[in-house]
């Protein structure tokens, strides 16, 4: 029995020793395991931004008064706006058209005149729905302009609130309403499926293509030490690489990490496992590494992009497309991503989607292996 | 002479292009696919999601409220918690993504005409969402109020009027689908004309064709050419899926936005001949190429506006013929942007197309010497 195992323990680590140089040799692989995740994370952080911290607008005041005077002090005095003023509104109608402005503040000429009598006095805001999430964040920031203003005028006039309702919004775990705080974790889950799946395919459909796979499996080494052995150097990769993006998180973006690093690590294994078997099985059906990356696109990258859920919500998605993302990998990974690194070690969001990767990377693993061994036959 | 040598040369490689049935499927079956993909998941918006309410009010005014929730569309269902602890850990759980705190006195004070408050719980772990949500709530409750002081007849002193021009409903279909225009056509050029080179290389029959009597500037041309046809026959294609299968109204002028395609496709094709003189085999290629379109999907206004990156990142997405070109589609399709400012976007493109070509055709003479 112990000779048995020891010529196994013997052919792993040949077969992980061999893949390693594999890996280390290949210069595709080193931009596939560094250049490329560095560039994700960098885009995610610094490129794809929700926060439209600065809007540029155009206030059109037809006729000044010291009211719309107070009006744009108000606008102006707000980290929000960037405002440019004008008489008509024409002077603005080129650049929003252009894209130059996100949005024009109308005050008309009886503005002050209706508030002098008592009347609803109207502000028009025109917002450029050819960016809808834009539009919805302009008219969003001028009503909290408008209701601090009013709130203003009330304390003027020495009148309460007059019944009027008081929002108070508190947005847990990433109070400061970043979008960098949830599309970076995001991005890390994209790397992560993009080196497991992208990169074992190219590496084992390139095995296939050139036919030293039927070379390897004619020797003594079995399924699923030859399994064991193209898996393990691509897991440590991985594992290397999320290294890199936690410290590249943390230090570089400053997202605060508020749960323990063992389950971010614990998590990050089983979803990586996940990714490889999805990268092996891939690679035994396309066999060569131009469908092979073609395949890793859509069956890993899009899917991970689209349903994943931390760029696009999927309570949003037509019936079918929902389901669909029940068995996307991505998609409960990222939900950890984001619980471990914003709000903490939650078991009740860990452990469930822990025990679906699990599962997902077990049924892979077994419909690699048995189409490997027909693969032989 | 020089029509013979290039006409040759430009059918060459569309035949390269197209005679692996396989290489043909990966040329068209995935641009369909993130066509659709992209038409029904890619959305911002937010519908469809329960919202938590804790109500602590014995009121009348606390339910009426709420019923104003269970019609807004926007909403799935409602979910009631007894406690402010079953309702955090909802939250923490993401079965909700908002709780709606109504104190005890809600409709006391509303009822005395004082200041009620309403406290909105929300989940920042997806923070564009929750600014969402908290903005359709906030517009609900708003309203409410508003509503139940006509009642006690009390004149609101000024009111905003919310209009948005271009796209009136904020229609995101209408905004996304229509830069597939762009994104596809560029994906497949950069591959088409990214790999022919690189296979050539690979396969030792570039050496042959500069020892042809074909001229550096020749064999660019004859590169470009095939990307270019297939590259406005895709744009093409998609453009009547955008408009007649979405139901997307072109407002602009169909010349002006093919003028700007073409002269976007040939500053993409600039780049793929550049990308393709560097590199030596098809899998250097394919990462050369990885490692370029990335940026260029994502620094480029796409996925969200140029304006909110960083000002040093600014710069890099003007050299990016995306963001220009998105700029135009953007405009001759909603905005019914004007010939002379979508000209504005053009000439940088023109200029990317002439440093990336020469670039390209001076480094493929270089490789001759």
């Amino acid at each position: 029995m112990s000779a048995i195992e020891d010529g196994r323990w013997r052919r792993i680590r040949a077969l992980i020793h061999k893949e390693t140089l594999q890996v280390v040799r290949d210069p595709s692989s080193f931009v596939v395991a560094f250049v490329l995740p560095a560039l994700l994370l960098f885009m995610f952080g610094f490129g794809i931004s929700f926060d439209a911290t600065r809007v540029k607008v155009g206030l059109v005041i037809e006729e000044p008064t010291p009211e719309t005077a107070w009006f744009l002090a108000s606008l102006s005095n707000t980290p929000f706006f960037d405002v440019r003023q004008a008489a008509d509104r024409r002077a603005f109608v080129d650049d929003l058209s252009a894209g130059r402005l996100e949005g024009v503040i109308v005050l008309s000429g009886d503005f002050a005149e209706r508030l002098a009598r008592g009347d609803t006095a109207g502000i028009q805001v025109i917002t450029d729905g050819s960016d809808p999430n834009t539009a919805g964040l302009v008219s969003g920031y001028v009503q909290g302009a408008w209701q601090s203003w009013q709130a203003q005028r009330a304390l003027g006039d020495g009148s309460d609130g007059n019944g009027q309702i008081a929002i108070d919004s508190r947005f847990w775990f990433n109070p400061e309403l970043e979008s960098r705080r949830f599309l970076v974790p995001g991005s890390i889950s994209l790397i992560e499926m993009m080196i497991g799946a992208l990169l074992t395919a190219l590496v084992v459909s390139r095995e296939w293509e050139r036919g030293t796979i039927e070379a390897l499996l004619a020797t003594p080494v079995g399924i699923l030490e030859f399994i064991i052995g193209k898996l393990v150097p691509n897991f440590v990769l991985g594992m290397c690489a999320m290294g890199v993006c936690v410290l590249a998180a943390l230090f570089v973006f400053h997202i605060p990490l508020r749960g323990s690093i063992f389950s971010l690590l614990g998590f990050t294994a089983m979803f990586l496992s996940v990714a490889l078997s999805l990268g092996l099985l891939i690679s035994t059906v396309a066999r060569t590494q131009f469908l092979a990356s073609q395949m890793a696109m859509l069956v890993a990258f899009l899917p991970g992009l689209y349903f994943s859920g931390f760029l696009f919500e999927i309570a949003s998605m037509p019936l079918p497309l929902r389901a669909f993302s029940a068995i996307v990998p991505s998609k409960y990974y990222v939900q950890g991503l984001q619980t471990i690194f914003l709000a903490g070690d939650i078991w009740a969001v860990l452990l469930p989607s822990a025990a679906v990767l699990g599962t997902m990377s077990v049924i892979l693993f077994a419909l690699t292996a048995r189409n490997t061994r027909q693969r032989l036959d | 002479m020089i029509w013979t040598r290039l006409s040759a040369l430009i059918l060459k490689e569309l035949l390269a292009a197209f005679r692996d049935p396989k290489a043909r499927i990966a040329l068209i079956v995935p641009p369909l696919l993130q066509l659709f993909l992209f038409a029904y998941a890619a959305t911002l918006e937010v519908s469809n999601v329960p919202v938590g309410v804790l109500n602590q009010d014995w009121g009348m005014a606390s339910e009426q409220l709420i019923s104003r929730f269970e019609r807004a569309s926007a909403f799935s269902e409602i979910r009631r918690y007894r406690s402010l602890d079953a309702a955090q850990a909802a939250i923490d759980r993401q079965d909700v993504m908002v709780v709606v705190h109504i104190g005890q006195d809600f409709s006391r004070r509303l009822a005395a005409a004082e200041q009620p408050t309403v406290e909105l719980l929300l989940d920042g772990r997806k923070s564009n969402s929750a600014q969402l949500v908290n903005g359709y709530i906030g517009a609900i409750i708003s309203q409410f109020g508003l509503d139940y002081r006509l009642g006690a007849d009390v004149r609101q002193a000024s009111e905003i009027v919310d209009r948005t021009w271009y796209n009136p409903n904020r229609d995101y279909r209408a905004a996304m689908v229509p830069i597939l225009i762009a994104t596809l056509p560029m994906t497949m050029v950069l591959m088409i004309v990214g790999m022919s080179v690189a296979r050539e290389r690979e396969l030792g029959t570039f050496e042959q064709l500069l020892v042809s009597p074909l001229q550096p500037l020749e064999i660019v041309i004859g590169k470009a050419v095939p990307g270019l046809i297939v590259g406005l026959a895709q744009a093409v294609v998609i453009s009547l899926l955008v408009t007649q299968l979405f139901g997307i109204r072109l407002s602009g002028s169909a010349p002006v936005l093919f003028l700007g395609l073409t002269v976007f496709l040939i500053a993409v094709i600039g780049v793929a001949l550049f990308v393709s003189s560097l590199v030596s085999n098809q899998q250097q290629a394919m990462m050369g190429i990885m490692v370029v379109m990335m940026p260029a999907m994502m620094l480029s206004g796409f996925s969200s506006p140029v304006q909110n990156m960083p000002s040093w990142l600014q710069p890099v997405a003007q050299i990016n013929p995306l963001t220009h070109i998105l700029v135009i589609i953007r405009g001759v399709f909603l905005r019914d942007m004007p010939f002379w400012l979508v000209a504005e976007r053009i000439w940088p493109m023109a200029a990317i197309a002439v440093v990336t070509i020469s670039l390209a055709a001076w480094m493929f003479r270089r490789k001759v010497q």
